[in-house]
């Protein structure tokens, strides 16, 4: 989702109550499949142990890194990769979000 | 879409799960979906109409629905939790939600029933803001160990 000027999304944060109170996050080594800018990945980033976002677009991919901060960068990073062929091995993560992208 | 599910499974560990979050179909009519339209007041929601998604977006939730339906059935997943909540995007004024409408959401329309019933609200309440709220499903599918 592009940054628009006067358009503030999910300012109650309910996108991440909800993942935080239904899915097994905290500790996790998790997966956001589809994750544009990074938008969701840094809300959520506070309860998995590490979170790898990944998206085909190489441009997103990069607005997702200038947008993480450098103490952030330990534990989040991005790759470019497509959901259809990611580029990780088997049992690489404990949860894989798709957010808006299944 | 099922072969990003078949792909989430094989980099899954057993016992691992998928948090699968979207938009979700009308409850009354899967074949259409509104966004409702709203302003908020001296806190609270006052509707004030809704948006309507194309046909296109339509088609694209129902091929994930039969997507993790096959899943299921292959018996790669169990589906552990499906909720419903909504989601709401907030717009400083008229002006702001066309334009995100023309960039962000092309295949949703602000029917003009709507935008006169928005414009009467904000004309009422000026200092009142506007919000799209749209229903939204979380599924959690738990690989099986």
């Amino acid at each position: 989702m592009i940054r628009m000027r006067g358009v503030r999304f999910d300012p109650e944060r309910a996108e991440v109550r909800v993942l935080l109170r239904s899915a097994p996050l905290r500790g996790a080594r998790l997966l956001d499949v589809g994750c544009g800018d990074g938008r969701l990945t840094r809300r959520i980033k506070g309860a998995p142990r590490s979170v790898v976002g990944v998206d085909p677009d190489p441009d997103q991919i990069a607005r997702a890194r200038a947008f993480t901060s450098r103490l952030l960068r330990r534990r989040v990073r991005y790759e470019v990769g497509a959901a259809e062929a990611l580029p990780f091995g088997r049992h690489s993560f404990d949860v894989v979000l798709f957010s808006w992208s299944l | 879409m099922v072969d990003a599910l078949h792909e989430a499974h094989r980099i899954l560990r057993p016992g691992g799960v998928v948090a699968d979050l979207r938009p979700e179909r009308d409850p009354g009519n899967r074949r259409r979906r509104y966004i409702r339209a709203e302003v908020r007041w001296d806190g609270q929601w006052v509707s004030a109409g809704a948006m309507r998604e194309t046909t296109e977006y339509i088609s694209d939730y129902i091929g994930a629905d039969r997507a993790v339906a096959r899943v299921l059935r292959e018996g790669l997943f169990s589906l552990e939790r499906s909720e419903l909540f909504w989601l709401r995007t907030y717009f400083r004024d008229l002006q702001t939600v066309d334009r995100h409408l023309a960039l962000e959401r092309t295949g949703t329309s602000l029917p003009e029933t709507t935008r006169r019933s928005l414009q009467r609200q904000l004309r009422r309440y000026p200092s009142a803001r506007i919000a799209a709220a749209d229903l939204f499903r979380l599924n959690v599918l738990r690989k099986d160990q």
